[in-house]
């Protein structure tokens, strides 16, 4: 099972390497997009400045390191619609990427860019990003057609839905878990939202019965403030418990990692680290986390003892014994567990 | 125009003509500060239903509800759509016998897929239905993200109303995919800060969702918490007991540009007036078809 590691910079590079990254991944801010499109639109979903490689040149410098050390190199093309012109931009891109610059994969959700990628036959691998809702067989089989061998699942896929996926899937296809950091309440994949709504999904706002004068009102009037509470609560385990740290400085956030043992016996191919964004110093602690437990699952530990070292390593018993951190919660496998 | 209507109860059928009232239920005193109606709309007359749900597998109709629907629908002369949701390979099985059972007796019958997967299953098993592609597959610009407002983004900028208006259903590679797949329709919300009402130019027919567009949605639902045990709030239920049916909240805060309610697992906003106005115009000029999804929402 490998670690699919965010990177942000090639001074990052040698720290990730050391730490035990299998997998990176990154986006790059490329000065005709820049030029073009500016901080008015984010070519992968994250900001362009501070969470992808600033140059090609760079690009060039990272993927030699990380290929003289064996390890992959994956590109962010993952905005789930590419306006106008600038899907004829990121193809070019790709094919640039593809062809010149050695990338090993491209990670996409934009069907239109799928299906043009697809067309053009590129000699580099195509991975779904999560943006690209993946909740079936059937879609596995969809996206199969479109060239892709590797799936990044969602989010709110429950642990008993990815065991039958992974496990029912044919060999052609591999797929990739969340393995820490940054959850929401709502699936990214269906999201329309700029946040420029308003905040809702940060619950800055009141809920009223739309009817007050109905039998409505009586139903919902019961407890919503403490209903407003409670999703206030998973909120803030959902973003990273407020972008905290434990006291030895690891990152408090949602993760998986109790379910490793489950994930190597059914076959995921690789964890995924959040965090393009994040500091050089959460990003080391963040692998050092998942590195942890994969070790443990590499030397064939039992289920129950990763999930005893991931309890351990969080050193958070009462953030993880209320649920709301847990990627892929799933009352059934709770409950054996 | 073609006017279609989203219902979840045979008796709401008795309520079709209703639908310029009804959406006075939205626009009307409660939400005049941002969005009074200067007039009533002309929609016409409503000629097709929509039944079941786009966002939450658990608000489809059971097999006898879907039975009275489609049979009420047919004896009243109105054409009938399916909505589907995201499904998973357990809610799938689930669903077949919805499928098998208007394969069989409305083998006409529009379904609108919102999965990839689902799409897949219906063209192999159901080759009989006329599929639509649904409003959840297409996509909008989205990022940058957390701006206080929407003028950061659209800015004096050439070009900015290529950013907020296109969405996924617009390219000519989708078009040309779907096309092949013998998929006839797209459907569609209006983008909350598109600048133009017109419909895409388009290889396939298109539907607009009114009065609402969805912002979100997703598995772990907030209101399906309101009846679970602690234990179990956000985990995506296997079984919910619907409290969403017994009516939505409004979302308030002064932070919010648009009036935002949620319904079950779905957060909406509803369009200002002036742009359902045009909407409406446009539509009438292109015969788009529009979805009235007031009843669907609002189930009172």
């Amino acid at each position: 099972m490998k670690i699919t590691t965010p990177v942000s910079s090639v001074e990052e590079v040698e720290m990730l390497l050391a730490n035990g990254a299998d997998e990176l991944y990154c986006g790059v801010n490329t000065q005709q997009w820049a030029e073009s499109l500016g901080a008015r639109c984010w070519m992968n979903r994250r900001d362009p400045s501070s969470a992808n490689l600033q140059s090609e040149s760079d690009l060039v410098a990272l993927v030699k390191q990380a290929h003289d050390n064996d390890v992959p190199v994956y590109i962010t093309l993952n905005a789930p619609f590419y306006p106008g012109e600038s899907l004829d931009y990121v193809v070019a891109l790709a094919e640039k990427l593809a062809f010149d610059l050695s990338v090993d994969a491209l990670i996409v959700s934009d069907v239109n860019l799928l299906i043009r990628l697809y067309r053009k036959a590129l000699p580099v691998n195509l991975h779904l990003s999560s943006l690209g809702s993946c909740f079936n067989s059937h879609t596995v089989d969809f996206y199969r057609q479109l060239g892709v061998s590797r799936i990044i699942l969602p989010r709110q896929l429950k642990l008993s839905e990815i065991r039958h996926l992974v496990t029912g899937s044919a060999p052609d296809m591999v797929f990739e878990v969340f393995a820490l950091n940054d959850g929401c309440v709502y699936e990214e994949g269906f999201c329309q939202t700029t946040h420029t709504m308003g905040p809702f999904c940060m619950t800055d706002w009141h809920p009223v019965p739309f009817r007050k004068d109905s039998d409505q009102s009586r139903i919902f009037a019961v407890d919503l403030a403490t209903q407003v509470k409670n999703l206030h609560r998973y909120g803030w385990y959902q973003n990273n418990c407020g972008s905290s740290y434990q006291k030895d400085g690891l990152p408090n956030g949602p993760c998986s990692l109790c379910w490793f043992g489950h994930f190597r016996d059914w076959g995921v191919h690789a964890v995924k680290i959040v965090g393009r964004e994040a500091s050089f110093y959460r990003k080391m602690r963040s692998l050092q986390m998942v590195r942890a437990v994969v070790d443990e699952a590499h030397k064939g530990a039992d289920t129950a003892a990763i999930q005893s070292l991931a309890r351990s390593i969080r050193a958070t018993p009462a953030y993880c014994q209320q649920g709301y951190m847990c990627y892929f919660r799933d009352e059934t496998i709770l409950e054996s567990a | 125009m073609h006017l279609a209507c989203h219902i979840r109860h045979a008796s709401q059928l008795d309520r079709l003509a209703e639908i310029p009232d009804h959406m006075q239920t939205f626009y009307g005193a409660d939400g005049s500060a941002r969005a009074h109606p200067k007039g009533t709309l002309s929609i016409g007359p409503c000629t097709r239903i929509y039944v079941g749900d786009e966002f939450c597998v658990a608000r489809m109709p059971t097999l006898p509800t879907l039975k009275r629907l489609a049979e009420s629908a047919s004896a009243m002369g109105l054409a009938l759509t399916l909505l589907t949701p995201v499904m998973t390979d357990v809610d799938i099985p689930r669903m077949v016998p919805l499928f098998d059972y208007l394969n069989m007796c409305h083998p006409d019958v529009d379904v609108v897929f919102n999965d990839w997967g689902v799409m897949g299953l219906l063209n192999s098993n159901f080759p009989a239905f006329k599929l639509s592609a649904g409003r959840l597959l297409n996509k909008g610009f989205k990022d940058p993200r957390l701006q206080p407002e929407a003028s950061r983004i659209a800015g004096p900028q050439a070009g900015a109303d290529a950013l907020l208006s296109g969405s996924t259903f617009d390219g000519q590679w989708i078009q040309e995919h779907l096309a092949a797949l013998d998929i006839h329709r797209c459907e569609q919300d209006l983008l909350p800060y598109c600048s133009d009402t017109a419909v895409n130019d388009s290889l396939l027919e298109t539907a607009v969702y009114f009065p609402f567009g969805y912002i979100t949605t997703g598995r772990t639902c907030w209101v399906a918490s309101f009846d679970q045990p602690a234990g179990e709030h956000f985990i995506p239920p296997a079984h919910c007991s619907r409290p969403c049916c017994q009516g939505m909240l409004e979302l308030k805060s002064e932070k919010f540009s648009f009036r935002i309610f949620q319904s079950g697992n779905t957060i909406f906003y509803l369009y200002p007036w002036q742009t359902l106005e045009r909407l409406i115009e446009t539509a009438a000029k292109e015969s788009t078809r529009l979805i009235y999804q007031g009843f669907g929402l609002d189930e009172s």
